[in-house]
């Protein structure tokens, strides 16, 4: 399955994640979830994430000003990210585990609709 | 790692510009929260892949909006979806049109356009009184003053219900004005489309004229002020009534310059206003007074007619005896006050070449 539809639900998460571990600008959110294994992550929906975050209040913003370049938003995460964060990290192991098992565990089902046949 | 001293790419800082107008309906905070940083993003991740990890900015765009949990572009149709059907179009090119206008760079011109728009309905006005002005009797394509042709009442009459007219439809008040129906759209689409065709057309046609008007003036003038003719005061002769020293009328003076040559007296349309004199079937024009006809004869069959001709005696030529050294006198001893006499002797003549 691709890998965007995927990120889709869960991609608040992994930038909460990553938010968390350190504050970081656009770019290097990006990076650090690209190295983390989202290979496929674009960019602007990383960027379109943490300004939705931002507003929800899950984020902080502060500018870091340049005096040849542009300048940086960084981010970090703030006490109700925290939060966000710990739930939907349950939320989705909860998921996760759920999906194991179907992905696992589906012999028997068949098996029992061979049988009644 | 001093990653904060970037110089940005022009590539990107165009790149950020377009994604900018493309969230331009957004409003202002979150266009800013949006794109604050951008161009620092950007030109890290242009640094480390090179320029063709930029993309199509639309496509940044939608991205951006969408993962931001932003309405999609409002106003825009999916390309796939474009109707065809004759009443959803105008609202599809209304649309698309909307949206370009509404970047900031665009914004700003096309809200003056908007403010002119009056302008467009008296300017549309007087084309459809021009095309109206030339089913009014006895319209020519000479003259302009309110509009060309007609008279200045009537032309300002019909320049003003026009203008009613125009700005009736324009304010949605008047058919096919306001209405959302297909047919009344499509209708004033058509008219506005007319309009815009018509005033070039008109305006040549007028240039045309004008200029035509102009250049057969220069012509005229040039033709006077030119190598012929004589002038008198800045005027051109065109004619010269000759008395004897007595005050007499004189008919038939030949006049020649200093050298001898015919004294040439050339005005506009000469040989259509003026009958010559003739030296057997040649013309001659040094002989004075010329005949005068009322109509210009254009055409030699018409000059065959001297219905109306005559030979002119000045309006204002106050014709006292005179004297010079030179003269013998008894040559001036005639009696004077003559004028009764000269009228009737003038009249005649005028008689005599009425019978020619």
């Amino acid at each position: 399955m691709d890998q965007t539809q995927l990120l889709k639900g869960v991609l608040d998460l992994a930038v909460l994640a990553v938010v968390q571990a350190e504050d970081g600008y656009g770019y290097d959110i990006v990076r650090r979830l690209r190295e983390g294994g989202l290979a496929d992550v674009g960019d602007a929906s990383v960027y379109g994430t943490l300004r939705r975050l931002y507003a929800a209040g899950a984020l902080t913003s502060y500018v870091v000003p340049s005096e040849s370049g542009p300048h940086r938003k960084y981010y970090g995460i703030t006490p109700m990210g925290r939060e966000q964060l710990a739930r939907q990290r349950r939320d989705w192991r909860a998921f996760a585990t759920t999906l194991d098992g179907l992905l696992s565990g589906p012999a028997p089902a068949t098996a029992a609709r061979g049988a009644s046949a | 790692m001093n990653t904060t001293e970037l110089p940005v790419r022009p590539d990107v800082t165009a790149f950020v510009a377009r994604v900018r107008e493309l969230l331009a309906d957004l409003p202002e905070e979150d266009r800013l929260e949006l794109t604050e940083g951008l161009e620092a993003d950007l030109t890290d991740q242009v640094s480390e892949r090179g320029g063709g990890a930029l993309g199509d900015p639309e496509a940044y765009a939608r991205e951006l909006r969408a993962a931001a949990g932003l309405d999609p572009a409002p106003r825009r149709r999916p390309q796939g979806q474009r109707s065809t059907s004759l009443a959803e179009q105008p609202d599809a090119v209304r649309d698309r049109w909307a949206t370009m206008v509404s970047r900031p760079t665009i914004a700003t011109v096309w809200t003056v356009l908007v403010a002119l728009r009056p302008a467009w309905w008296a300017v549309r006005a007087w084309a459809a009184a021009v095309l109206l002005a030339v089913f009014v009797p006895g319209w020519y394509d000479y003259g302009f003053v309110w509009l060309p042709g007609v008279h200045p009442v009537a032309g300002l009459l019909i320049l003003l219900a026009c203008l009613a007219g125009s700005a009736l439809v324009g304010l949605g008040k008047v058919w096919p004005g306001g209405r959302r129906g297909t047919p009344a759209r499509m209708v004033l689409l058509v008219l506005n489309v007319a309009a815009v065709v018509a005033l070039p057309v008109i305006n040549g046609q007028l240039d045309q004229q004008s200029w035509s008007r102009f250049s057969q003036g220069y012509n005229e003038a040039q033709a006077g002020a030119g190598a012929r003719g004589v002038m008198n005061g800045g005027q051109e002769v065109c004619n010269i009534a000759a008395y004897d020293a007595a005050g007499q009328p004189l008919v038939g003076v030949q006049l020649f310059d200093q050298a001898g040559r015919q004294l040439d007296v050339r005005c506009y349309d000469q040989v259509a206003l003026k009958v010559p004199w003739m030296l057997g079937d040649v013309t001659r024009w040094n002989v004075y007074p010329l005949g005068e006809r009322d109509r210009p004869a254009r055409s030699e069959r018409r000059r065959q007619d001297l219905t109306g001709a005559a030979l002119p005696t000045p309006d204002r030529a106050t014709t006292p005896a005179v004297t010079n050294p030179l003269v013998p006198v008894e040559a001036e001893a005639r009696p004077s006050g003559t004028t009764d006499r000269d009228r009737g002797e003038r009249d005649s003549r005028r008689g005599d070449v009425s019978r020619r």
